[in-house]
C-alpha cells in the first residue's frame, strides 16, 4: 500500500498528460470558425430542388474545377426571401441584394506550396467526392471551418483523428502521406513537382 | 482523510506527466504544426487567389528568345511553358523559374553607392542625381586616354543604338559588346569578309564541325539544337572539338579531344588538308599563298602531337565536312566561358571559307541587318574588348538591363583608368553589377517589354518582343530613358525624341514595317503573315507583344574575295600555335542555364545544393593525371594558376582528357566571382584574359593539401 501510495502521484500526472495530449489538446488547437452564411446541401439536392452535386461544383470546359459557385448561382433563385428561415434572409439581404459575394470559408483549402487538379482525380482515376470531402453533399448545416493555431490549416486537410485508428478514408484528411498512399496504392507516378509549386 | 502533497509528489506528478505526453499526439503534432507555422508568417507574400488564365510572352533571359506560354493565377505567372510545337524541346531550367526571378533577393530596389572594403561591399541608397553627377564629372573628363564605355551585355537592341548616339557625342565614347556573349567569332567573318553581317544556318548542315560549342547543352536557341541533336534531323554528322566527353561530345559522331589552347593548330591543321582535298578550296581568297605556307607545317602528324588527337581522326574529320556537305564549321564561344580569341576564331571561321559553304544554306549565311530604330546617322564604333587599350576607361557604365552576362572582372579591370568610375543599371546586384560604384535598378524579367533581337545562330534577322505580365515590383529605371537623362544631364544634344526604350523598339519595329519585309509566326498555332499584310505598324507591334516573332528572308551572297589569314600578323598565328604538350591546363566550363544570367531561381540552386550534383569549386581530373600528381580522388587541392590560386575539392573523372583540370563552378553564375569562406578567390580569378581575349583555359598546377 506504501508502495502504491508512492506510484500515486506518477500515475496521476501520466493520466492528467494523456487525457490533456489525446482530449483537450485537439480541442484547444483547433480553432472553430462559422461560416459568414448557412447553406443546406440536403435540401439542395434532396427532391424539393433536386440539383446534383455537378450543377454547383463542376469542371470548367478547360479542365479546371469551378470550386464554390459564386452568388450570381445562389440569386438565380434566391432574388426574393423564399422560405422563411433565418439564413435565407441572412442570404437576400446581406448578400444577393447588395451583390456581395458570400466570403465561404473553405474546408479543403490546400496549402500554398501545394496545388491539386480535380479533373485527373474525378474523371480518370473515378474517385468519389466522398472519398476526400467526406458526406458533404447530406449535411443539413454547415459545421465551423476548424483551422488549426499554429499551422492556418484546416481540420479536414490534417485529418480528424490524431490517432488514425478505425476511421473513414475522408477523416484521414488530405495531407501529403495521405495523397502519397493513394497515388502508391494505384501505381501513379509522383514526383515532388506532381503536386508542389 | 488528509493528503500530503510534498515536493517529491510534486515531482514524481512531472515525470509522470512528461511520460504520458510522450504517450500522446500532442508534442509530435506541436513539432510538425510549428514547421508549419514558420512557413506562414504573415510577411511572406502569398500569390493571390483568382482566375487561371494563359498568356503568352517571350523569354528574355538569354538572347535565343524562346516562346513562353506562363500560366496565370489571379494575374500573377505561377509557371512558365515552351510555347509552340511539340518538336521544338522544352524551357531550360533558368527559363522553367524565370517567373521567380522579379522576387530575387539580389533584387535592386533603389539607386544605391556600393563601398567596396576589404570585408566586402557595403550597398548606400542614393538619390539618382548624385549618380548622373559622377557621370556628368565623368563624361566632362572624358577623351581618348580616358574614355566613356558601355559594357553592352545584350548588343543589338534598340537600346543599343541610343547608347552609340549618345557616346558619339562624347570624346573617346565606345560601346563595348559583352566578350562573354555568345556568337561572337561570327566577328571574325566580317574581318576576313570586309564587310557585311553573318549567321549561321546549322538547320540545313548535314556536317557541323564544332570546336566546343555545348549545342547538347543550351548553346544558341534551344529550339534548333534540340532539333538538330534529337530531332528528325538526325542524319547530322556532329564532330566535336573538346578536351572533355561532355552531353555534347557524347552526342557527336565524332570526339576529338585536343588539349585547351591548341585549337588554332587543329583548325589550321584541317586547313591543310581541306586545301589539299577538295578543288577549288580557298580560290577566292586574296592571301591563299600566305595561308597555305602557313598550314604547309600543320601536317596531321605535327598536329596530333601538337593537340593530342590521333592523325587518322583528323583526316577522317576533314574527309566527313568534304563528302557530307554542306557542312558548318562553329567556334564555341560560350556565356560565361567566353571565346576562344581572335586568332583561333580567324582559323575556325576560315575552314567554312575554305569549305565553300559561306553563304551557302547550311553553312555561315550572309544575314541582314536588323533595322535601326532611327534613320542611322553618326554613331560611336562598337568595338570588342580586346581591341580597346588597357588603362583606358574612365567612366564605364554597364547595360545589364536585360540580364547580366558573368566573366573574369580581371578581364575588363586591367582596361580601366586610374579612379575609374563605374555605373551598371541592372535588375540585380550580382555578377559584374557587383563591380559598380554606382548601381540604378532595371525591370526584370515579366515587368517590362524586352527585345530580343536576331540570336546569333539565326541565318535571317529577327526580332521578339517579351510582353510584361507584371506589374515592376521596384522604382525601376529604364535603359532609354537613362540615356536620355545623361543626355540631358550633360547637356548633349540628340537628334531624336525618345523617352523610353518603348519608344525606341516602336521605331525600330514601325521601319520593319515600312520595309514591309518578312513575315511575323505566331508561336501558339504556327500562323504566318506576311508583313506587307498588315495595315499598320501598330498591328506588327501588337502581333509581336502576343508572342509574334519577325523573321526577315535569306539574302543572297555576295561572292567578294577574302582574306583567310584576316589581316593577321604571322608572329601572332605562331603564338597561337605553340606547343602546350607538356602543361598541365585548366579549362573553364560552365552551362548555360548558371551562366546566361546572374541571378538564378532559388529552387535551381537548391536542386543542385541538395542532389550533390555539381558542388561548388570542385574539379575533375582523369585518373592517369591525378595519379602522376599524386593526388586522390575526394582529395583537398590547391589550384594554382598565373593569376591566382584556391582551394578545390578534387574528382577523377576518365570523361576529363590528361593533363586537363575541368573546374566546374558551383550551382549560381554569382558564385563564380565569390570568395569562400577561408580562401581570397573565386573561381572567376583564376582566369585571366590572354592576349587574344579568352579565358576559357590557363596554365596550372594542382597541389595537395
Amino acid at each position: 500500500m506504501v508502495k502504491l501510495r508512492g506510484f500515486a502521484p506518477f500515475a496521476v500526472g501520466v493520466i492528467v498528460a494523456l487525457v490533456g495530449g489525446w482530449v483537450a489538446y485537439p480541442r484547444v488547437l483547433y480553432r472553430q470558425i462559422e461560416q459568414p452564411a448557412q447553406f443546406s446541401h440536403k435540401v439542395h439536392v434532396g427532391e424539393a430542388v433536386g440539383l446534383s452535386c455537378e450543377d454547383c461544383h463542376f469542371l470548367e470546359a478547360d479542365g479546371r474545377f469551378s470550386g464554390i459557385p459564386p452568388l450570381e448561382n445562389c440569386a438565380g433563385c434566391h432574388s426574393e426571401v423564399i422560405g422563411e428561415t433565418a439564413a435565407e434572409k441572412q442570404l437576400v439581404e446581406e448578400y444577393v441584394s447588395k451583390g456581395r459575394e458570400i466570403p465561404w470559408l473553405v474546408y479543403s483549402r490546400q496549402p500554398e506550396n501545394a496545388r491539386f487538379a480535380h479533373a485527373p482525380h474525378v474523371k480518370l482515376a473515378g474517385i468519389a467526392c466522398e472519398r476526400c470531402h467526406g458526406p458533404h453533399g447530406e449535411s443539413h448545416v454547415l459545421r465551423p471551418l476548424e483551422r488549426n493555431r499554429l499551422s492556418t490549416y484546416s481540420r479536414d486537410v490534417e485529418g480528424f483523428r490524431l490517432a488514425r485508428l478505425r476511421i473513414d478514408e475522408h477523416e484521414k484528411g488530405m495531407k501529403m502521406d495521405v495523397c502519397s498512399d493513394c497515388h502508391r496504392e494505384r501505381g501513379v507516378e509522383q514526383s515532388c513537382l506532381t503536386c508542389h509549386k | 482523510m488528509k493528503i500530503d502533497v510534498t515536493r517529491r509528489d510534486l515531482l514524481k506528478f512531472a515525470g509522470g506527466a512528461a511520460a504520458g505526453v510522450m504517450l500522446t499526439p500532442a508534442p509530435w503534432k506541436a513539432i510538425d504544426d510549428l514547421a508549419i507555422w514558420t512557413q506562414n508568417w504573415s510577411w511572406i507574400p502569398v500569390p493571390p487567389k483568382g482566375p487561371v488564365t494563359k498568356r503568352a510572352t517571350v523569354c528574355s533571359l538569354c538572347p535565343a528568345g524562346c516562346p513562353v506560354e506562363a500560366r496565370c493565377v489571379g494575374g500573377l505567372p505561377v509557371s512558365l511553358r515552351r510555347l509552340g510545337a511539340a518538336d521544338a524541346g522544352a524551357l531550360c531550367t533558368l527559363g522553367l523559374t524565370g517567373h521567380h526571378l522579379a522576387y530575387h533577393p539580389a533584387r535592386l530596389t533603389a539607386p544605391a553607392r556600393i563601398l567596396h572594403g576589404s570585408e566586402g561591399s557595403r550597398r548606400v541608397p542614393v538619390p539618382l542625381d548624385t549618380v548622373m553627377g559622377a557621370i556628368v564629372r565623368e563624361i566632362g573628363a572624358a577623351g581618348v586616354d580616358r574614355r566613356v564605355a558601355v559594357l553592352d551585355m545584350r548588343p543589338g537592341r534598340s537600346v543599343s543604338w541610343a547608347w552609340r548616339r549618345l557616346l558619339d557625342s562624347i570624346p573617346g565614347g565606345v560601346l563595348i559588346p559583352s566578350p562573354a556573349r555568345e556568337g561572337s567569332s561570327l566577328n571574325a567573318l566580317e574581318a576576313m569578309k570586309g564587310s557585311g553581317s553573318y549567321g549561321i544556318d546549322p538547320g540545313n548542315a548535314r556536317t557541323i564541325l564544332s570546336f566546343g560549342a555545348p549545342l547538347a547543352e543550351g548553346w544558341g536557341a534551344p529550339e534548333s539544337t534540340y532539333r538538330l541533336l534529337g530531332g528528325a534531323q538526325r542524319d547530322l554528322r556532329l564532330i566535336q572539338v573538346e578536351p572533355l566527353l561532355s552531353r555534347t561530345a557524347q552526342a557527336a559522331d565524332l570526339w576529338l579531344p585536343a588539349r585547351p589552347g591548341t585549337e588554332t593548330a587543329l583548325a589550321l591543321g584541317l586547313g591543310h588538308l581541306l586545301l589539299r582535298g577538295q578543288a577549288g578550296a580557298g580560290a577566292g581568297a586574296a592571301d591563299l599563298e600566305a595561308y597555305s605556307a602557313l598550314t604547309e607545317r600543320f601536317t596531321p602528324e605535327a598536329v596530333a602531337a601538337l593537340t593530342g588527337v590521333p592523325a587518322a581522326l583528323l583526316v577522317h574529320a576533314a574527309r566527313k565536312l568534304i563528302e557530307n556537305g554542306p557542312s558548318l564549321v562553329i567556334a564555341g564561344d560560350d556565356a560565361g566561358t567566353g571565346r576562344l580569341g581572335r586568332v583561333c576564331e580567324t582559323a575556325i571561321m576560315g575552314l567554312n571559307l575554305l569549305l565553300g559553304d559561306a553563304g551557302r544554306s547550311g553553312g555561315v549565311v550572309a544575314r541582314a541587318a536588323l533595322p535601326a530604330p532611327f534613320e542611322t546617322g553618326s554613331l560611336a564604333p562598337e568595338v570588342e574588348l580586346d581591341r580597346i587599350d588597357d588603362r583606358s576607361i574612365g567612366l564605364l557604365l554597364i547595360d545589364a538591363s536585360e540580364g547580366d552576362l558573368p566573366m573574369p572582372w580581371r578581364v575588363m579591370q586591367r582596361k580601366l583608368a586610374e579612379k575609374a568610375v563605374i555605373v551598371a543599371i541592372s535588375p540585380y546586384l550580382a555578377g559584374t553589377t557587383e563591380r559598380a560604384d554606382y548601381v540604378i535598378p532595371s525591370a526584370a524579367y515579366l515587368e517590362t517589354i524586352h527585345e530580343m533581337p536576331t540570336p546569333f545562330d539565326s541565318p535571317v534577322a529577327s526580332i521578339r518582343l517579351s510582353a510584361p505580365l507584371i506589374e515592376p515590383r521596384v522604382a525601376a529605371v529604364d535603359a532609354g530613358e537613362f540615356v536620355r537623362r545623361i543626355a540631358a544631364a550633360a547637356q548633349i544634344d540628340l537628334p531624336e525624341e525618345w523617352e523610353s526604350s518603348e519608344w525606341l523598339m516602336k521605331a525600330r519595329v514601325s521601319r520593319i514595317h515600312e520595309s514591309g519585309v518578312g513575315n511575323v509566326t505566331t508561336p501558339a498555332d504556327g500562323a504566318v503573315q506576311n508583313v506587307s499584310e498588315l495595315s499598320s505598324a501598330d498591328g506588327l507591334w501588337d502581333a509581336l507583344l502576343a508572342g509574334g516573332h519577325w523573321q526577315s528572308e535569306r539574302e543572297e551572297p555576295a561572292a567578294s574575295p577574302y582574306l583567310l589569314l584576316g589581316g593577321i600578323a604571322e608572329s601572332r598565328w605562331l603564338a597561337a600555335t605553340s606547343d602546350r604538350a607538356a602543361q598541365l591546363t585548366a579549362v573553364f566550363h560552365v552551362p548555360r542555364d548558371v551562366s546566361a544570367s546572374a541571378a538564378v531561381s532559388p529552387v535551381v540552386t537548391k536542386i543542385y545544393q541538395e542532389s550533390g550534383l555539381r558542388e561548388a569549386e570542385r574539379v575533375a581530373v582523369n585518373p592517369v593525371t591525378a595519379q602522376a600528381l599524386g593526388l586522390k580522388r575526394g582529395s583537398r587541392a590547391k589550384l594554382v594558376t598565373a593569376a591566382a590560386e584556391m582551394g578545390v575539392s578534387l574528382v577523377t573523372d576518365d570523361a576529363v582528357m590528361p593533363g586537363v583540370i575541368d573546374v566546374q563552378p558551383g550551382p549560381t553564375a554569382t558564385a563564380l566571382g565569390v570568395k569562400r569562406k577561408g580562401e581570397q578567390h573565386g573561381l572567376f580569378d583564376l582566369f585571366a584574359a590572354d592576349e587574344e581575349g579568352a579565358w576559357r583555359s590557363m596554365n596550372a598546377t594542382l597541389v595537395e593539401v
